[in-house]
């Protein structure tokens, strides 16, 4: 049996994290807004021209973007705890389908991301990095409660 | 591997819930074991096997593609 899982109950708090980032990612898009906030950054390395250039930008207070810092947390524990949290009943075929759907998504995720990387270039990439670095945990999530769901369905039909 | 689980389970008159209980799994993997869907773990073929009394080879035995 695998060790590493969290309780049942962090299920559901990652299932409320998961919509709640996605929910941000939408508004933000939809209505074009960011979430400028003065954020504290270990490395600046923007310098404003009446600056010598040896000025030193580590921990600087600066007006940031944060909506992508946001998200990107949202998703990501979100995403582990929703992925990698007990079943009700955990047993051995449970951590079969949970681990199959692991592979599925590897595959999966870099079959996709080798497409992205021959079609797309440049700084248009960089999305493609952000999208990236969620998508396997989501396709994890969405193919082993698929799977989940499928052993139920053939539960009610024998 | 084939096993006779569903016979095994009618002559004791217990339904899947009652065995996964017995043996402490979910019912989905006793389902997916009598659709030889799954290969149990030794354990838990050993453990099907106490619960009814037998030997684990007369509930588990090799099918033709093992």
């Amino acid at each position: 049996m695998v060790k590493y899982l969290f309780p049942y109950k962090f299920k559901s708090v990652g299932i409320a994290l998961l919509s709640l980032g996605f929910s941000i990612i939408l508004i933000l898009f939809f209505t074009n807004t960011t979430l400028t906030i003065p954020f504290l950054k270990l490395y600046d390395s923007f310098m404003p021209l009446n600056e010598p250039v040896n000025k030193q930008h580590f921990f600087v207070f600066a007006n940031e973007d944060v909506s992508n810092e946001l998200t990107g947390i949202l998703m990501i524990i979100g995403g582990l705890l929703a992925t990698f949290s007990k079943e009700k009943k955990e047993d051995e075929y449970i951590t079969k389908l949970r681990l199959e759907s692991l592979v599925w998504a590897t595959f999966i995720n870099y079959g996709i991301l080798l497409l992205l990387i021959l079609t797309i270039y440049g700084l248009d990439f960089l999305y493609v990095m952000e999208v990236n670095l969620c998508t396997f945990l989501l396709l994890a999530f969405f193919r082993f409660n698929y799977l989940l769901l499928k052993t139920k369905k053939e539960l009610a039909n024998g | 591997m084939d096993n006779n689980l569903r016979v095994e389970r009618a002559i004791l008159k217990i339904t899947q819930e009652d065995l996964a209980k017995q043996v402490g799994v979910s019912r989905q993997t006793i389902n997916a074991i009598e659709l030889n869907k799954y290969v149990p773990s030794t354990v838990l073929a050993l453990k099907i096997a106490k619960y009814f009394q037998k030997k684990v080879e007369e509930i588990f035995y090799l099918s033709e593609e093992d």
